[in-house]
């Protein structure tokens, strides 16, 4: 059974030319990418774009996928490296357009005024802590694979989240306060 | 509760909302593009072992041979095509001259004709003419032989002269020859078509026969005083002169 078997071992049936182990990758892994690629880049097209990217560089470069047990930080690497690359574009503007997720229809107004608040509050979080606070909570990722992804030591990673929940938290109790 | 314990507290709580915030999804639209360009690429086989990244980019096919030799070949072409052309050119060409030559004789040929016709042909040809029929029927005598009468004197008593069919241009060797086995050019020149005599004229040029030339050219002049000369021939006589 395909979902028994590691990333890893996907990978290479992949590689081999099993459509299926693709699909299965993708399954697991799809959207925990593009809730990286969309925070970090605040914009909904940039996101699809670089996820469709990321993905077909992950394809084209299959058959020298050397198997680490890392294939999720592999692929986040990958679409960091894309995003920045399109960032670094000079007629870009990095303004993010993404201003607020759809909320769910039970969602009740105090609900959605607090996710409202939390998603500015993540905004105005410096980059590196807001990208270890998303890859962590929205993508699912260990201090590990962060560690990989930003290519950065794993207590830097630790220590930039750390500041990231306080400052967050720091605004919670604003708003709860007023 | 300790500080830490309240921050770890807050912090579960503040991960939990993190969790509950709603999350952007890559769309249907995106999944498919991305499937299908996937499929798409995997559909011919497995993917090259070494560089599938680089795809390799479809090689042009070689031009084929006749592709590459293109202008050689139309250039061996042309010169085949003239080598043959041109022998078949100058027998056309050749050919031209003479009806041109004959049309000439033509024209010329009821007064030249006459005039160059020897008193005893005239002579002979009224003879045959005042002759009777029956004795035309009758069958010839054993001797002495019928005296075949030359042709152009034949002809002459014809309505419209018909030019004797003109030789076809003879090599310069067999002109040489027939120079040299000729007999000596007299009177006997003067029998011949105004054609045939000025060749005979110019026999005896090559064979450097000046002195008969020049005799031959004066009464060749004499009895056609109109007849054209071709402008090599009339070049050499002019030296003569």
């Amino acid at each position: 059974m395909l979902p028994d078997r590691s990333d890893d071992d996907l990978m290479l049936r992949y590689r081999d030319g099993e459509l299926s182990a693709f699909q299965e990758l993708y399954r697991r892994h799809s959207r925990g990418l593009y809730r990286f690629l969309a925070w970090r880049s605040g914009r909904t097209e940039w996101a699809d774009e670089v996820a469709q990217e990321t993905w077909l560089a992950v394809h084209h470069a299959r058959a020298r996928y050397a198997a680490q047990g890392s294939f999720r930080s592999y692929l986040f690497q990958i679409g960091r490296n894309r995003l920045a690359d399109l960032q670094r574009q000079p007629d870009i503007d990095d303004c993010g357009d993404w201003e607020s997720v759809q909320d769910s229809a039970e969602a009740t107004a105090l609900d959605r005024q607090q996710n409202l608040a939390l998603h500015a509050a993540i905004r105005q979080l410096p980059a590196e802590q807001k990208e270890a606070l998303v890859l962590q909570h929205f993508s699912g990722l260990s201090i590990d694979e962060i560690a990989l992804v930003v290519d950065a030591p794993a207590e830097t990673v630790k220590s930039r989240l750390r500041y990231a929940m306080r400052k967050l938290r720091e605004q919670f109790k604003q708003e709860e306060t007023a | 509760m300790t500080p830490v314990d309240k921050d770890d507290f807050e912090d579960a709580e503040l991960a939990r909302r993190l969790a509950a915030m709603p999350q952007p999804e890559p769309s249907a639209e995106l999944d498919a593009a991305i499937f299908a360009h996937i499929q798409k690429d995997l559909s011919p086989g497995p993917a090259a072992a070494n560089d599938p990244a680089e795809e390799p980019a479809a090689k042009a096919p070689r031009p084929s041979l006749l592709r590459r030799y293109r202008a050689p070949l139309a250039f061996a072409a042309s010169l085949a095509g003239i080598m043959i052309l041109m022998p078949v050119w100058r027998t056309t060409q050749q050919k031209e001259i003479v009806p041109v030559e004959t049309r000439i004789i033509a024209e010329d040929a009821p007064s030249a004709n006459i005039e160059s016709a020897p008193p005893s042909a005239v002579v002979a040809d009224k003879k045959l003419d005042a002759m009777p029929a029956p004795k035309m029927e009758m069958p010839a005598p054993p001797s002495p032989p019928p005296v075949p009468a030359p042709a152009p004197a034949v002809t002459a008593a014809a309505p419209e002269y018909e030019p004797p069919a003109a030789p076809p241009p003879a090599p310069v060797a067999e002109s040489d020859a027939r120079a040299r086995q000729a007999p000596a050019p007299g009177i006997e020149a003067s029998h011949q078509s105004p054609k045939e005599w000025l060749e005979a004229i110019e026999r005896l040029l090559d064979a450097g026969e000046t002195g008969p030339a020049a005799e031959q050219w004066k009464r060749f002049r004499k009895a056609h005083p109109g007849y054209p000369v071709p402008d090599t021939l009339a070049g050499r006589l002019k030296a003569l002169e």
